[in-house]
């Protein structure tokens, strides 16, 4: 009975050692360099100080946008996913039909430009 | 129930709208930006004609695979070519795979294949009238908006289930927000896409809300019967929970009636008009006949394959002169019959004042929105026969106001390209400007008005015809009525054309292509008038599918 | 079990704050989001439903539900942009170009 939650038990410890490991390695192998910049609480970038109510550049919302559409589109895959084995080639071709349409998408929007930062 | 290879000749028009859809976005992907006017006019001219072939050749091939102008006899001998047509036409409306819908969900009958040719015509026009029109920004994402939204068209008048009726809707309406946007530096052009946005999204979600309710009597019909039926989402199999349970409650009237409105919007019937002058006066004219004829065509037939393939039961009786109490309320002609006098009335008076061409056809064709639902109202009737009556009128005028409306806003926009305005005064003097531009107008308008040889004319009386035989006598009444009323405002753009002298003598070029467009529009509009019996004859296919 | 009625009643109520929203609020992102809450308001209905019966042909509608919810509200973000650059406004009662 409990043994089938050894699995279990095991990622737990994995994941438990591996990132203590990472962090002691870097804490004893990393050089220390503190500039402002670094000692800043990470905010992604932005400026973590200021008014809250602020204009962003409109590039952020085509990225979001463009990271919504194709994000939302992956809940097809998760029930395919589950069913694929049954479906066979049937299911196969129907979504690979899906990704050819999903990447035409994306090859215009990234030749377009969509995705230049500058 | 699966996807076999025999179903794939009978989407095929389907197919090759989404492959073209496709190459019209690929040949535009490795274009540079175009700096200069030549470039930028080669650019749009490319993927106009693209679209235009394209879309040409869909029509042919949806026109073989119809088998209405040409039938291939059985004794037909075997080669290359006959076999081709055999295939086709195998897949086409008088085989006997068309009796079942594609997975329960997209049926293949007379009544898509008729909506899909208007749909794949009006795109066509479309196209050809854009061609020689000053470039658009991006012409390849352009065309591919007008295509996919086509293709959301032909499914939503195929469409025979819940889940393909809201994403074919769907597919048609959001290329559509964005192509009423389209000119992103023009206010109105954007403030048309917002507006035509947040209606559509509005509508959809009560739409959605329809559906749900709709499922979900039949979910507790089902439950009731202890029936093991599968797929619930699909027109038939709810109507057959609907008759097993018998009475209708409180829940499906609710479903059936949020359908209707949801529907309305997208067919501009009067309390939920709202949107449709702002967007229609706002967005760019091609897009703007685009949006009134094939959006509404496709609608219309997917409101007709909803309300008598699911809602049989409540049908009810349209000889009620207004059923506002709900203890009067029988059925969905009753409502669509009060719908339909709300919507002739508002939308004839309100034309009346308009001093914007685009704004005042936006009216009129709120108001022949009120004449189509005449068609929808006559089945009410109780003889079968008044009932075919009725959907043909209905088919019958959904094809001459495609024509007729292409056609007017065709002429709109020619002038619009060359003073850039679109208020009525623009075409002051236009006889002496454009003789010919001048007639084609003329005809379209006086087949908007219903004027006896022309298409119009004979639309509107089938229509009132088959109302009149359905038992509402009042509402034909009203229609004649507002008839003569819009003649007034229809002369008024008569008069600015033939009496009112112009600011400048300067004539109006039209382009090749344009002019192409608009004469096939007028063509058709003259023979379907003078010839009828032409697409009747087509036309009484349907009533096999509507009949049952 | 919860009964289904109780989520319909749910759903209801949600469908209308959505209409109250998508008819009172002025600015444009709320009006949006009030969209949303309408077509949300309808899958729970539908989920609701698909419980009831056993059925999943409810709970598939609103996988595809969601999907062009997501591809309307990119389209409706879009044209927002577009708007707000010509008028500096997302105030829907300032666009007003377009009346008569």
């Amino acid at each position: 009975m409990l043994q089938d939650y050894v699995p279990i038990l095991v990622m737990f410890l994995m994941s438990l050692f591996v990132p203590l490991f990472v962090i002691t390695l870097s804490a004893l192998l990393g050089p220390r360099r503190s500039t402002k910049r670094k000692l800043a609480p990470y905010e992604s970038g932005m400026d973590p100080i200021g008014p809250a109510m602020r204009r962003f550049p409109v590039k952020f919302y085509v990225v979001a946008m463009l990271f919504i559409l194709f994000d939302i589109e992956t809940i097809f895959f998760f029930p395919y996913a589950l069913v694929f084995r049954e479906l066979g080639l049937y299911g196969l071709g129907v979504m690979g039909v899906f990704l050819v349409l999903l990447v035409v998408g994306f090859v215009y929007e990234w030749k377009k430009g969509a995705l230049r930062w500058e | 129930m699966q996807f076999a290879l025999t179903d794939v000749p009978r989407i095929l028009p389907e197919i090759l709208l989404l492959v073209l859809a496709l190459l019209v976005l690929g040949s535009d992907v490795f274009e540079r930006w175009a700096n200069t006017d030549a470039a930028r006019t080669e650019q749009h001219r490319a993927s106009a004609s693209l679209a235009a072939l394209g879309l040409g050749m869909i029509l042919i091939i949806a026109l073989i695979q119809s088998g209405y102008v040409y039938r291939l006899p059985d004794d037909a001998p075997i080669n290359f070519l006959t076999n081709i047509v055999r295939n086709l036409q195998n897949g086409g409306p008088a085989s006997e795979l068309a009796t079942t819908p594609i997975l329960g969900a997209f049926a293949t009958d007379d009544l898509t294949m008729i909506g899909r040719l208007v749909v794949i015509a009006a795109a066509f026009l479309t196209v050809l009238l854009t061609y020689d029109a000053r470039p658009t920004a991006n012409p390849g994402e352009f065309y591919t908006l007008i295509i996919g939204s086509t293709l959301g068209m032909c499914l939503m008048a195929g469409s025979s289930e819940l889940i393909m009726t809201f994403l074919a809707i769907e597919l048609t309406s959001i290329p559509l927000y964005v192509l009423a946007g389209y000119f992103r530096n023009d206010r109105q052009s954007t403030e048309a896409g917002m507006k035509y946005f947040l209606f559509g999204a509005m509508s959809s979600g009560i739409l959605l809300y329809g559906m749900s309710l709709t499922y979900g009597y039949a979910a507790t019909a089902a439950v009731t019967q202890g029936s093991t039926g599968n797929n619930l989402t699909q027109f038939e199999r709810i109507r057959e929970l609907v008759a097993q349970a018998g009475e209708p409650t409180v829940l499906l009237t609710l479903g059936m009636l949020f359908l209707i409105a949801g529907i309305g919007y997208k067919v501009t019937v009067v309390p939920f008009h709202g949107w449709s002058p702002d967007v229609y006066q706002g967005a760019p004219t091609p897009i703007t006949a685009f949006i009134a004829t094939a959006s509404k065509v496709a609608s219309f037939i997917l409101l007709f394959r909803l309300l008598t393939t699911t809602f049989p039961v409540l049908t009810g009786a349209a000889d009620v002169i207004i059923p506002v109490e709900a203890s009067t309320f029988t059925g969905w002609t009753s409502l669509l019959a009060l719908l339909a006098f709300l919507t002739l009335i508002v939308g004839n008076l309100a034309a009346l004042p308009q001093t914007n061409a685009k704004r005042l056809l936006a009216y009129s064709s709120i108001a022949h929105a009120g004449f189509l639902l005449m068609g929808l109202v006559a089945w009410s009737a109780s003889l079968a026969m008044d009932r075919e009556a009725g959907i043909a009128s209905l088919l019958y005028y959904l094809v001459a106001y495609t024509v007729m409306n292409l056609g007017v806003f065709g002429v709109l926009y020619v002038v619009d390209q060359h003073t850039r305005s679109d208020e009525i005064s623009v075409l002051n003097g236009l006889a002496r400007r454009n003789l010919g531009l001048a007639v084609l107008f003329t005809i379209f308008v006086f087949s908007l008005a219903g004027i006896p040889p022309l298409s119009g004319f004979f639309a509107k009386f089938y229509v009132f015809m088959a109302a009149w035989q359905a038992g509402a006598e009042w509402l034909v009444i009203v229609g004649l009525i507002t008839t003569i009323i819009s003649l007034y405002y229809y002369l008024r753009l008569l008069r600015a054309v033939f009496i009112v002298p112009p600011d400048t003598d300067a004539p109006i070029p039209t382009p090749r292509w344009m002019a192409t467009s608009l004469v096939l529009s007028a063509l058709l509009v003259i023979v379907l008038g003078l010839f009828p019996n032409i697409i009747l004859t087509i036309i009484d296919n349907v009533q096999a599918v509507a009949g049952r | 079990m919860v009964p289904i009625s109780y989520y319909i009643m749910l759903s209801a109520a949600l469908f209308t704050l959505g209409v109250l929203g998508v008819l009172i609020r002025r600015n444009a992102i709320v009006v949006f989001m009030s969209v949303e809450l309408m077509l949300n308001a309808a899958n729970l209905a539908l989920v609701a439903f698909a419980l009831q019966r056993g059925g999943i042909d409810g709970q598939v509608l609103v996988f595809f539900v969601i999907t062009v919810a997501a591809a309307e509200v990119a389209v409706g973000l879009a044209l927002l942009v577009a708007i707000f650059r010509n008028k500096r406004t997302a105030d829907v009662d300032e666009v007003n170009q377009l009346h008569g």
